[in-house]
């Protein structure tokens, strides 16, 4: 029986536990790490910058050729005829696919393809199909679709969604309370933006083999539904990410594109290549659902908290998921939501970057602050009074200090400005499953191989850190593979599970290759294998003390090969039951324009134990910039006559660029979080989840009148001052 | 974009003569607005007739060669000193890495960024169709014009435009039937159904240089601009202005708004409410008004008149600063 010692300074806590014999001891508080939690560059830093590293964007062949899709212009309409005679006649013209009598329900749902020699001819060729539709009424807003008599977008009603339970008991408890607030909070539809736009390249072999290289978040998903697709058993399948453009929940797996590129690339016996233009990744590929959320709080005058009930609609296009994460983070006497799921004539929404919390945080904060200013309290001071989270009741006053917060605006002048914050909550989503290969060989090369896609966020380093730190040698040594499916399963990256799933799977590969590379050596230097030791890069604890590299030059064998799987890893006392997180924020707005500028956001971050202090970083920057941009930019406009995108282009689908960035200040908060032997959490998507709240907060303060509505543009600012 | 032919040419006159023996061309300047324009088949030319290469002899203090691009126009000093309007334009404009493409020329010829003229999905009169898909209730018009064309909803993109207006600059054409010069302010037309072009230029007449004059108007000109996002954005409304302060009062003064108006619109009636008094406070406001009093925005842009209003007030409150 040993203690494991978790927490952070100031609340730390022991926990009985006894490492099983299999299984690699875990890491806690105690822990004197030699590799892990220090900023180390990406291991492909060199090659991203220098253009070197292949994305599947980028794979070209001799004999490659392009597929592209003709798409509907009409959101709601029944194709007629297709006449692809022109087309096809088109010399360079190799495969084509025309979809007779197609209902459309979106626009830029694909009607006809094309696979040609060039992408020009590919672009005339496009151009040459003539599509006859019979246009249908559309249903393009919320309100559209639950208008009386709305056109049906698909069968079925186009309102589902969750009934509210618990409305009875948020009802009784307002009626306790001393005061209740009630707004109406609405957020817009943000597209995924991935800078490498969706899809792959698919090349056949003489054996019938196929080859995909795809931008995705999941290469095994990928695999299974493009084998579907092809009619190809799933293993002879290989589905490589190398590099990944971006991905934030909009990729996970093969869609109609990648199928018509797989079908192309076989008819044709040639390489194909599909990946969406910008104008199809705005449309098809996937969105944040918007809202619209109608909160009814209530607290008593010590500033309690009693209840909160919000009732939204909200929707994802086609698809269903248009629900918000609200109410929650702070303890209510009694909460609950009742959630509208409303069809439109409209793409389909996909999991974006924690789904339903940004919007939901955005209302709930919204809300907070509005219980605040009706109790006269201070808006920080009632959220921790009312905030249990041993993490988060700890990051509350760091943040205060760092955005040093006040009560009052600022600015003289047209300019004032305002002081905001907001919180947030995650799961530690460490899910079994996962497995790693390590390969130790005589040549003292170390490699970590597993199958699934670094999405972007240093899945590739962060491996290669807990590798060294496990094995004893220094990160320098070691190689990661990662991106083929020939190697061991990874997750899906979604739901934030890749860091802290395979974090404890890297570190029993390692181990295992460790203890067994001890054995051999303990052979042929003298010495107990169970208490020889392997640190920087030296073997302690033997007769004699050798290298790392001698050690493995001594081995009887070419190469150790072991994999360490998910099994008996998880089974780990954890610290506390959520990730959280606060973010502040500090803005000036021109109250004569209705400009409002983010001058400062401090994120205060909970990354469970931290593997690598630069990626952390770099990952809460990502989630401050991501929030700012859907806080005070990003907006999916459609028109609302025809449903078709009047901005799917990155000029007035405005995403926040380099001036309009503010100082950020991250704060990553390093917590001996257990739970697995690795003790590593979800930090990708909590990271992202108060920044439009706080920024929301502080626009309203810096005013005095409150927006409650995304994004936060100029027309809208100027209303609530009522300057309109 | 579909296929065309393409001639470099080595003069303004040479390009003009040979676009008038041509049929469906376009002369290009920078490209970065017409490249965007081909890829989407909004133009569908057979000849491109690019002009970056043309000589033009414009080593004169205050002439501006059309082919000088933006970056270049910002980094002269001459402009800089005697007409500010025109060098904060140049030097606000889009992006630095567009700023080293695109050209003067270009700028003042681009083509609106009406999203519905860009997408050949939607109804435009411009493009020849009977209707404007942006005037009606339920169209998405929040960059639109609050002064619009009864057939045309768009906004000007051009902030080059409405500086050079301001300054009084003169436009010098080049045309096989004869050359001709022109105040800026007479360069663009009303819209009408069918008519891409926003300028008066005919079939082949090309932009060869623009003269910016040496006058106390141009000398206290300033230039402001209001977007949303500061890193590439058009402007949601722009206003140039310039004064001529002569024994305390106003003996000339003119008022440029863009992005309000299918072409750049002078505010004539703020000029009117300024000449013949003192800069102050209380002038600046009536100017302010009398520049948007006649604007009928639509739903979604009431805010540009808000905003425009106080850029006109910012520009002149900046310009009896100035000295």
């Amino acid at each position: 029986m040993s203690d494991l010692k978790l927490g952070f300074p100031g609340n730390e806590k022991n926990e009985n536990f006894e490492t099983p014999d299999n299984v690699a001891p875990p890491w806690d508080a105690t822990t004197k790490f030699s590799v892990m939690g220090k900023p180390h560059p990406r291991l492909e830093a060199e090659d991203k910058v220098t253009g070197r590293a292949k994305y599947s964007y980028d794979i070209r062949f001799p004999d490659l050729i392009y597929a592209k899709m003709l798409r509907s212009p009409h959101a709601s309409a029944r194709v007629k005829s297709i006449d692809i005679s022109k087309a096809k006649a088109l010399p360079g013209v190799l495969y084509s696919e025309a979809r007779q009598g197609l209902t459309v329900r979106y626009a830029g749902q694909g009607v006809a393809g094309i696979a040609a020699e060039t992408e020009e001819i590919l672009d005339d060729a496009l151009a040459l199909i003539e599509v006859e539709y019979e246009v249908l009424p559309c249903a393009v807003t919320v309100e559209d679709a639950m208008a009386p008599g709305a056109p049906q977008v698909l069968n079925g009603p186009n309102v589902g969604g969750r009934p509210g339970r618990g409305k009875e008991r948020v009802d009784a408890v307002h009626k306790d309370a001393d005061i209740v607030v009630e707004a109406e909070y609405r957020t817009q539809v943000q597209t995924h933006s991935c800078f490498e736009t969706h899809g792959c390249v698919c090349k056949f072999d003489d054996d019938g083999s196929l080859t995909v290289w795809a931008s995705t978040q999941s290469t095994f998903f990928t695999k299974t539904a493009i084998a579907r697709a092809a009619r190809v058993r799933p293993e002879n399948v290989t589905v490589i990410t190398e590099h990944m453009g971006g991905g934030f929940g909009s990729k996970f797996g093969a869609d109609d594109w990648d199928r018509f590129c797989v079908l192309a690339a076989r008819a044709t016996k040639r390489p194909c290549r599909y990946l969406l233009d910008r104008r199809a990744e705005h449309l098809i590929a996937g969105n944040r659902p918007d809202s619209i959320q109608k909160c009814r709080f209530s607290a008593n005058k010590n500033g309690t908290l009693m209840g909160a009930w919000v009732e939204s609609w909200g929707t994802a296009g086609v698809g269903r998921g248009a629900g918000v994460q609200n109410p929650t983070i702070y303890r209510f006497r009694a909460a609950g939501s009742e959630q509208k799921d409303v069809r439109t004539h409209a793409g389909r929404g996909r999991a974006f970057r924690a789904p339903r919390h940004p919007q939901g945080v955005f209302a709930l904060e919204g809300m907070i602050d509005e219980v605040a200013f009706a109790l006269g309290m201070d808006p920080l001071a009632l959220r921790q009074k009312n905030d249990a989270h041993p993490v988060r009741s700890a990051q509350w006053p760091v943040g205060q200090k760092a955005i040093g917060w006040r009560k009052t605006p600022r600015g003289n002048g047209a300019v004032k400005i305002g002081y905001g914050c907001a919180g947030s909550r995650w799961g530690h989503n460490a899910r079994p499953g996962d497995a790693v290969r390590c390969r130790i060989g005589k040549d003292g090369s170390v490699l970590f191989a597993n199958g699934s896609q670094d999405l972007g966020t240093g899945t590739r380093t962060l491996i290669a850190i807990l590798g060294a730190e496990e094995l004893g040698v220094p990160l320098s040594f070691v190689d990661v593979r990662l991106g083929h499916t020939t190697d061991p399963y990874g997750h899906a990256s979604g739901g934030s599970v890749t860091a802290p799933s395979i974090a404890p799977v890297v570190k029993q590969a390692a181990w295992l290759a460790k203890r067994e590379l001890l054995e051999h050596i303990a052979k042929k230097i003298g010495g107990d294998p169970k208490k020889m030791e392997l640190t920087d890069g030296d073997v302690l604890g033997g007769k004699k003390k050798i290298t790392f590299k001698q050690a493995c030059a001594l081995l009887p064998v070419d190469s150790i090969d072991v994999t360490g799987d998910s099994r008996n890893v998880f089974r780990v006392p954890r610290f506390s039951r959520e990730v959280a997180g606060v973010q502040f924020a500090r803005v000036a707005v021109d109250t004569e324009t209705g400009l409002v500028k983010v001058q400062k956001i401090v994120s205060v971050q909970d990354c469970g134990q931290i593997v690598n202090e630069l990626t952390v970083r770099s990952q809460m920057l990502g989630g401050v910039i991501q929030g700012l941009s859907y806080a005070l930019f990003e907006n999916r406009l459609l028109d609302r006559n025809t449903g078709d995108m009047v901005n799917a282009d990155l000029l007035n689908y405005k995403i926040a660029g380099a001036r309009d960035m503010p100082e950020i200040e991250t704060i990553p908060f390093n917590v001996a979080q257990g739970g697995t032997t690795a003790g590593v959490s979800s930090l990708g998507e909590p990271a992202t989840v108060p920044t439009a709240g706080a920024i929301a907060n502080a626009v309203s303060h810096a005013i005095d009148a409150r927006v409650r509505s995304l994004p936060i543009t100029p027309d809208k600012v100027l209303a609530a001052l009522g300057a309109l | 974009m579909k296929n065309f032919a393409y001639y470099t040419a080595e003069s303004v006159p040479a390009a003009a003569r040979a676009l008038a023996g041509m049929k469906n061309a376009v002369a290009k300047g920078g490209g970065t607005d017409l490249l965007a324009l081909l890829k989407d088949r909004v133009l569908e030319p057979d000849e491109v007739v690019s002009l970056k290469g043309a000589k033009i002899d414009a080593k004169v203090a205050g002439v501006i060669a059309a082919t000088t691009t933006l970056a270049e126009l910002a980094a002269d000093p001459w402009i800089k000193k005697h007409a500010p309007a025109v060098h904060v334009a140049a030097d606000e404009a889009a992006t630095p890495q567009i700023r080293n493409v695109a050209t003067v020329g270009g700028n003042l010829c681009q083509s609106t960024r009406c999203w519905y003229y860009r997408n050949k999905n939607f109804a435009c009169s411009k493009r020849g169709d009977d209707a404007c898909a942006a005037l009606t209730a339920r169209s998405q018009h929040r960059y639109h014009a609050v002064f619009p064309h009864v057939a045309c909803a768009s906004a000007h993109a051009s902030n080059l435009a409405p500086a050079l207006i301001a300054v009084a600059a003169t436009v010098h054409c080049v045309h096989p039937d004869g050359d001709r010069a022109l105040d800026a302010g007479l360069l663009y037309q009303d819209p009408a159904k069918g008519r891409v072009q926003d300028t008066i230029l005919r079939p082949g007449e090309l932009i060869e240089r623009i003269t910016v004059p040496d006058s106390p108007l141009a000398r206290r000109s300033t230039y402001v601009e209001f977007r949303e996002r500061e890193s590439f954005d058009f402007s949601a409304v722009s206003v140039a202005a310039a004064v001529h302060i002569d024994g305390g009062k106003v003996i000339d003064a003119r008022i440029v708004l863009g992005a309000v108006a299918p072409k750049p619109l002078r505010a004539t009636a703020a000029e009117q409410a300024l000449v013949g008094q003192p800069l102050n406070a209380a002038t600046i406001e009536k100017a302010a008004a009398a520049a948007f009093a006649d604007a009928r925005p639509l739903s979604d842009n009431k805010y540009k008149v808000v905003i425009g209003r106080r850029l006109v007030m910012r520009a002149l409150a900046g310009l009896k600063e100035m000295r």
